[in-house]
């Protein structure tokens, strides 16, 4: 798999963090299952088997079935430990935007408390997937004054949020950006 | 650092509501003394159902109330007085070991959720900080918007209380962290009494799952499930060895399950019906017809707090978006088994357990005393497919873009794990005997 499919920022462990060690069954999701694909799992699959076998030492079946979680366990180890944003080295700057977004869009609203929808009376323009999950936890009990707006562009976890008026800018218009 | 300490005052709570209960059905005297941990955990199960029950309903609150009061009073009388127990307390002291290692690592994860799913279901806990009930009257309010709509709401109010019903992010991700706390201590503790399982086995094989790390760090429910789901297996089987310390926890498990989610009902029914399977062997097997009891009382459990939810919802007017029957597709199902065989060929995130539980169960079914719980695990994937035939669009569209099979699949393998250390046990049984 691509390194660039594996949870490589905080959008994609608000996407994907939960649904795999890496994004890979998301990715590969309506594709053929390919022999490369189905090939390790035979593999364990038939190890294990053999392990199990009355003609393996009791001794050796401990052992052997030791080895083969440890080894097959390898893979995703790693990429907890070194590859997805959230790997210990890296967890509280992965958490800080998210945290961050959910602050400024959960202080923004003027209106404390009138449920009523899941941004609660607020109107949010979103092109930030992974916003979704955080406005919602962020506005569910808010309410927003009429004239008020929360605008989420495609760059918001990366970028920050600023108050424009009665606007709450998180990230960069397309055009901001640049290329 | 994640507030796991804020969840300490509803805990004292839930227990002392837990012992009153065992006290005033005269079960708590019979108890040894050894089994403190054990006890502990019982009686918070109690409270915390009991708090769940009245939560969905008062009157389910209050039924429940009265049925666990009967169970404890009469139901688990022929299994009295208790056998001495059969593990040591080494294996007690290993369990809270690993509890403590777990919360650990929750502790010290910093206190934001992270996972859509858990920004989802904190959204419902913030909610429910406003007050026990007020969580149900937001859900079943049509124009309360909580989305998805018409899903249970035990994970949220119990979250809520565990919180200590402050709605600032660190208390809520705290709130969530304890809750996987306790269901893993429940679990552990009941795997500890268990008798002809290798918990050195049980433990390896979740410890090498990848993604049970990373669902231990977040507050998503999958995990949680996961080891209630287990915990209640072993309770059940507890209860056909006539451990009436093991099965008191049943009831309580299953009103758990039923009110976390739509799927613990679920899995409830099918381990209780599996539990029912004749075994090979007559060892104990529940002569007193304690674990007939046991399962019955379990499927109308989970089938009541499932049932009176959904009427509620279906009074309000309030749809059960993701969970209401399309009728049955054969063609559905072509992606949506492709993407099961994709998410059990996923290494990185199960290591070799799948592998190795696979086995497991193969044995257990052909060789083993315990096929009760190689059938409960099978069951349980069976029902979930019948489940995905008949059921919504929604969700099969989940099942076949890859976001619902790796997260089913996490839900099992506490009990695939206790699948395989109860093989194990029986392998190494079986060539002692010759």
């Amino acid at each position: 798999v691509p390194e660039e499919l594996c949870i490589a920022t905080s959008s994609d462990l608000v996407i994907d963090g939960a649904n795999g060690v890496c994004a890979d069954t998301r990715h590969a999701a309506g594709q053929p299952l390919s022999a490369s694909t189905v090939a390790p799992l035979v593999v364990l699959v038939v190890i294990a088997a053999v392990l199990s076998s009355r003609k393996v030492a009791r001794a050796h079946r401990a052992a052997g079935l030791g080895v083969l979680l440890a080894l097959a366990a390898l893979p995703g180890g790693y990429a907890l430990l070194f590859e997805r944003a959230d790997r210990p080295s890296n967890l509280a700057a992965a958490t800080a935007p998210i945290a961050a977004l959910h602050e400024a869009i959960r202080d923004f609203p003027a209106v404390p408390h009138v449920p009523h929808g899941p941004h609660g009376t607020c109107t949010v323009e979103s092109a930030c997937l992974a916003c979704e999950p955080i406005a919602r936890l962020a506005l569910i009990d808010r309410g927003c004054a009429p004239e008020q707006e929360i605008v989420l562009h495609a760059d918001a976890l990366r970028a920050g949020c600023r108050v424009e008026g009665a606007r709450l800018r998180c990230g960069h218009a397309a055009e901001e950006r640049g290329p | 650092v994640t507030p796991l300490w804020l969840a300490l005052p509803a805990l004292v709570v839930f227990c002392g509501v837990g012992a009153a209960l065992e006290q005033l059905a005269g079960v708590r005297a019979r108890w040894v003394p050894r089994d403190a941990p054990l006890d502990g955990i019982a009686w918070i199960s109690h409270g915390a159902a009991l708090y769940v029950a009245f939560v969905v309903h008062p009157g389910l609150g209050v039924a429940l109330l009265a049925l666990s009061f009967l169970w404890l009073r009469r139901g688990l009388e022929p299994s009295m007085p208790d056998p001495v127990p059969a593990t040591s307390s080494a294996a007690v002291t290993v369990a809270l070991l690993m509890v403590a290692l777990a919360t650990l690592a929750i502790a010290l994860s910093p206190p934001v959720p992270i996972a859509w799913d858990e920004l989802v279901w904190l959204s419902r806990a913030r909610v429910g900080t406003a007050g026990p009930f007020a969580l149900a009257d937001r859900a079943l309010d049509p124009r309360g918007g909580l989305v998805p709509s018409g899903y249970p709401i035990g994970a949220g109010a119990l979250s809520a209380a565990l919180s200590l019903f402050a709605d600032d992010l660190r208390s809520l991700t705290g709130g969530a962290g304890a809750l996987v706390v306790f269901s893993g201590a429940v679990f552990a503790l009941v795997l500890a009494e268990s008798k002809s399982v290798s918990r050195r086995v049980v433990f390896a094989v979740i410890a090498a799952t990848p993604l049970v790390w990373v669902h231990l760090r977040t507050g998503m429910l999958d995990l949680p499930v996961g080891l209630l789901v287990a915990a209640l297996a072993l309770s059940l089987r507890g209860a056909r060895e006539g451990d009436a310390r093991l099965t008191r926890l049943a009831l309580p498990l299953a009103v758990l399950l039923a009110s976390l989610k739509d799927e613990g009902a679920m899995y409830a029914v099918v381990i209780a019906i599996a539990s029912l399977l004749p075994r090979s062997s007559s060892r104990a097997a529940g002569k007193d017809g304690t674990d007939l009891r046991a399962s019955i009382l379990v499927i109308v459990t989970a089938l009541s707090v499932l049932g009176v939810w959904r009427v509620r919802l279906a009074l309000a007017g309030v749809a059960a978006e993701h969970h209401a029957p399309a009728g049955f597709s054969f063609a559905a199902m072509g992606p949506v088994l492709r993407e099961l065989g994709r998410a059990a060929c996923d290494v990185r995130s199960f290591g070799g357990s799948l592998a190795v539980i696979v086995v497991g169960a193969v044995m257990l079914i052909r060789k083993g005393d315990d096929r009760a719980l190689a059938w409960a695990l099978a069951g349980c994937i069976l029902a979930t497919l019948a489940a995905l035939a008949i059921g919504p669009d929604a969700v099969r569209s989940f099942a076949a873009t890859g976001t619902l099979w790796p997260r089913f699949l996490l839900q099992l393998v506490p009990l695939g794990a206790v699948v395989v250390g109860a093989g194990w046990r029986a392998s190494i049984q079986i060539a002692a005997d010759g």
